[in-house]
């Protein structure tokens, strides 16, 4: 399911994942969505009485979508206008109250009440044990797929503070191996021949990729020369070939009825056998899509 | 090896690493659900990038309609 987690943007992740990371990471998305509605004219009395809205509106009638949410405030007074309702359903969603639920038709998006949605009702803050099985969890489950890591880099993935971030690879110290270098690793998980003998295959990424939001820096990944080609500001990121895990191009698609056609640009020369194993992934993305390479 | 051979050797071993735990070397993500499980968290304020990030670690993934049912909350 989708919901915001982590650093306060849209995160995909298991539905059973979903809970304990709101209650985890919800408290530090919060004071964030409370200042952009600020910033939207939406003080925090109104904000909080839109959660009520919400709720009782999608508690009497199911799922609604925005448009018929922000008609819900509009008739109790409330402001929904510009990015004050987008904000309004993320301090619903980080409050508990609502997920998103059903796809309807056009591709419109529904919103839920979430104990009716997930059957249960959702914790948004942890304390105690609870909590500190919470980022023990979290810190394990970051490692399986980005470590060697510091604790700067589960922080900062996390949208969670340092001393957090810390508490939770303490709590699995006796599981871990720190390098030489500083980072920790999981036992058992230390480079692998394998992985260090042979070029990494050639990979076409989408946009905000998590290899390039996993840690604090991008250096491994993205030589500092051409990171203006790949995070060009305003907070995007753009989608890139990787060619032996460096980033190698940057790429576009242009999707016309059942066609795609996929345009890369190289950010430095590019061999031959990097842009025929490129040409394989770009006829994936055109299965993955059912489209039809141009 | 040189001495400015060192430090890129070394950065050399923690993208390979880095690549393998992100499941971009050998793809090993069955489904959807396992590649989200093991990343733990996928951004998707991009739903198409989201997929994409999907696609990049699965074997030969179906296409759309599987990611869909794990984009959508829909009740197992």
């Amino acid at each position: 399911m989708i919901g915001w987690l982590g650093r306060g943007t849209l995160h995909m992740v298991r539905r059973e994942d979903y809970r304990w990371l709101l209650a985890l990471t919800a408290p530090f998305q919060l004071t964030g969505t409370r200042r952009r509605l600020m910033q939207e004219g939406v003080g925090a009395d109104a904000a909080e009485r839109a959660v009520g809205v919400f709720e009782r509106a999608l508690g009497s009638d199911g799922p609604l979508t925005r448009d018929e949410l922000a008609e819900r405030l509009t008739a109790a007074g409330i402001r929904s206008e510009g990015q004050a309702m987008i904000h309004l359903l993320s301090l619903a969603a980080q409050r508990g109250v609502v997920v998103r639920g059903p796809v309807r038709s056009r591709a419109r998006q529904a919103w839920a009440l979430a104990r009716d949605w997930l059957g249960e009702d959702l914790a948004t803050r942890l304390e105690g044990e609870a909590r500190d099985l919470a980022l023990r969890e979290l810190a394990r489950r970051y490692l399986v797929a980005h470590g060697p890591a510091s604790d700067a880099d589960l922080a900062t993935w996390a949208g969670i503070n340092l001393g957090d971030a810390r508490a939770g690879l303490t709590a699995i110290a006796s599981e871990l191996v720190e390098r030489p270098d500083g980072l920790v690793e999981l036992a058992g998980r230390t480079g692998r021949p394998s992985t260090r003998a042979r070029r990494l295959p050639p990979r076409l990424l989408g946009v905000f990729d998590p290899y390039l939001l996993g840690w604090k820096r991008r250096g491994f990944m993205l030589p500092s020369g051409n990171a203006h080609r790949v995070v060009p500001g305003g907070g995007l990121i753009r989608p890139v070939a990787i060619v032996d895990g460096l980033a190698a191009a940057t790429w576009a698609a242009r999707r016309s009825g059942t066609e795609i056609a996929i345009s890369i640009d190289p950010l430095g020369p590019l061999s031959e056998e990097a842009a025929a194993a490129l040409r394989v992934e770009a006829v994936d993305i055109a299965r993955f899509e059912g489209r039809e390479l141009r | 090896m040189t001495r400015a051979d060192a430090p890129a050797q070394a950065i050399a071993a923690i993208r390979a690493q880095r690549a393998a735990g992100q499941l971009l070397v050998d793809r090993r993500g069955s489904s959807p659900e396992e590649i989200a499980g093991h990343l733990l968290a996928v951004q998707a304020q991009d739903l198409q990038g989201a997929r994409l990030a999907l696609r990049a670690r699965g074997a030969r993934l179906p296409r759309l309609t599987s990611t869909m049912r794990l984009a959508s909350s829909a009740p197992s």
